[in-house]
């Protein structure tokens, strides 16, 4: 993918597989793979200054990523980058202690966000050095995936 | 009475991988100083035995983030050597435009999101939004052109997939080559820009100096960065061959990762031993920097690698330009060497951004790994960093604990260390 694609709506999941639930993000890019039109699918990992890049390139992203909003393990909230405060503390910038938010905010700050942005946040049950996602969550992903359909169903009209 | 300073620095921020900053001191006088690195050791070389000398290079790409470009041209000339397999010049000159991408995305996102925020004061890149927008958005282009570059001629930004044994397995058309070239050219004067801003901060950096050796590659017709000889200030050239001999690694108990030393009790690799040793060799426009810069070798000063970094961004974009001028006059064939297992042995070294990387394979007769070898930049820096901290803490010591921590943390970050690339293998025995 190289600047100046004809698209201009992307479904992006932040997150690391090989942390259990916080892999959300990438699983569920691979269950709409195949499945979307007019919207790129990018898994990102764990983002970092990549996500300001990519950020750039569109005008309306869903962003999906493992969230800790205090509400019983499974749940899932759609929500704009207003209604969303982060509470990570970073202590400083490495490039492996990132924050989404901050990406959303460098990228609006630099005045080359996408005007549309949605966040589907999924509060995880855990996050720990595993493949693959928590029972409860797995049951779940049908739902998740119906949800963002809904979504993307939103943002294309 | 100076109060007594315990300062336990955990976790260094602004590097990449783990490491800790000790320092004590009574009654003006250092106790201890000492670089800890804590990154738990990861055996990426006995991952590669018994694997397919295929598999090489996609495995050992995964050792760095960052310096995967570099990683991967390591292990595919140590491969090719150990295959007797002769790449031919289009491909050279692809690799070294792969090399410059990775140098430039390295380079500015150490200068513009680690260091910089200490030069303005500022504790990240973050708060740098609001107060410096300017030199934000300056760093964040340049930042993308060089990740336009590395996806353009290696697939994708990180972990290369058109780099492959004997060639590439995708080159870019005539048409994407001038598009970069025109986007380089571009980029002069916002480098030239982001340059004046370094040379406008200078002043914040200590005027410490400490002599060491400094180790590069070096090459007669290039400022080395894909192909030389080894090249030590203190003793001069040596074939990459005799890379053990230069390395000498050993164990300590400070740290994870091994320390090297070679002629003297630490050596310096990276953008200030290159720039030191190759300085002759920019082009004109990484003179120009280096002159924007006030820079001229030898260096002696650590916290001036940044500043070389600065020097050498300057210098890959023009050699990359160069570099596309002539591919497009050769035109691009997208020509491949045939690779055919064979029992060999084969050892490469390559500039990546922290320095001079070696791999050495041996692979056995249906082409499977027996024995690897992978000694990383900043294992070679460790030991120079602690020697640096040792001469630069009794200057401190009258110091506010806060300004100590601060200008010992800005060494580290001056070396742009890649800790966890760093911690590849501990010898241990059990009595």
């Amino acid at each position: 993918m190289t600047d100046g694609d004809a698209s201009r709506a992307a479904v992006i999941g932040v997150g690391n597989s090989m942390m259990g639930d916080d892999g959300i993000g990438p699983r569920l890019i691979a269950e709409l793979e195949g499945t979307v039109s007019g919207f790129d699918l990018i898994d990102i990992g764990t983002g970092g200054m990549q996500l300001v890049h990519i950020l750039a390139r569109y005008d309306a992203v869903i962003l999906i990523d493992a969230a800790d909003m205090g509400l019983p393990p499974g749940e899932s909230r759609s929500v704009s980058p207003e209604e969303s405060v982060s509470l990570k503390q970073t202590r400083a910038y490495s490039l492996h202690d990132w924050d989404l938010m901050r990406s959303v905010q460098i990228s609006r700050s630099l005045g080359e966000a996408p005007g549309r942005i949605l966040i589907f946040a999924v509060q995880p049950a855990s996050v720990e050095m595993r493949e693959g996602l928590s029972p409860g969550l797995e049951r779940e992903v049908p739902r998740y995936v119906a949800e963002l359909r809904r979504s993307i169903a939103a943002l294309s009209s | 009475m100076a109060m007594p300073i315990d300062i336990h620095v955990e976790h260094l921020t602004r590097v990449e991988g783990h490491g800790d900053i000790f320092f004590k001191a009574n009654e003006g006088k250092v106790e201890k100083v000492q670089w800890h690195v804590t990154e738990a050791p990861r055996f990426f070389e006995a991952m590669l035995r018994g694997k397919s000398y295929v598999h090489l290079q996609p495995i050992t790409s995964r050792i760095c983030g960052i310096c995967s470009i570099g990683h991967s041209l390591a292990s595919l000339k140590a491969t090719e050597a150990a295959l007797g397999v002769e790449v031919s010049e289009e491909t050279v000159l692809l690799r070294r435009l792969a090399l410059h991408g990775e140098n430039l995305q390295s380079h500015v996102l150490h200068i513009g999101y680690l260091v910089v925020p200490d030069l303005f004061g500022v504790g990240s890149v973050f708060p740098m939004v609001a107060s410096h927008k300017d030199a934000v958005v300056t760093i964040v282009g340049l930042h993308r052109l060089a990740n336009f570059m590395s996806d353009l001629v290696c697939g994708r930004t990180t972990h290369p997939i058109t780099l492959r044994l004997g060639g590439f397995s995708k080159v870019p058309t005539a048409r994407e080559l001038v598009d970069l070239k025109a986007r380089l050219e571009a980029a002069r004067p916002i480098i030239a820009e982001v340059a004046g801003l370094l040379a406008s901060v200078k002043g914040k950096l200590p005027e410490f100096e400490r002599e060491t050796e400094y180790i590069a590659l070096v090459n007669e017709k290039l400022y080395a960065l894909y192909d030389g000889d080894i090249g030590s200030s203190d003793t001069g050239v040596h074939p990459v061959s005799y890379y053990r001999s230069i390395t000498n690694e050993y164990v300590v108990g400070q740290s994870t990762a091994k320390f090297t030393k070679h002629a003297r009790d630490s050596y310096f690799v990276g953008a200030l031993a290159r720039f030191n040793l190759n300085e002759s060799k920019l082009s004109d426009f990484g003179r120009e920097i280096a002159q924007v810069l006030g820079l001229k070798a030898p260096v002696h000063n650590p916290f001036m690698n940044t500043y070389a970094q600065m020097v050498e961004v300057a210098d890959s974009v023009e050699d990359s330009i160069h570099v596309i001028d002539e591919l497009l006059d050769r035109g691009i064939s997208g020509e491949r060497a045939k690779v055919e297992p064979r029992a060999g042995h084969g050892i490469a070294a390559v500039e990546v951004p922290r320095g001079i990387l070696f791999h050495d394979y041996t692979i056995d007769s249906i082409g499977n790994c027996t024995k690897a070898n992978c000694i990383i930049p900043t294992n070679q820096n460790h030991a120079n960093i602690q020697m640096d901290m040792e001469a630069l803490a009794p200057g401190l010591v009258n110091r506010p604990e806060k300004e100590i921590e601060l200008t010992l943390e800005m060494l580290v970050r001056a070396y742009d260390p890649c800790i966890s690339c760093s911690t590849h293998y501990v010898s241990v025995h059990f009595v």
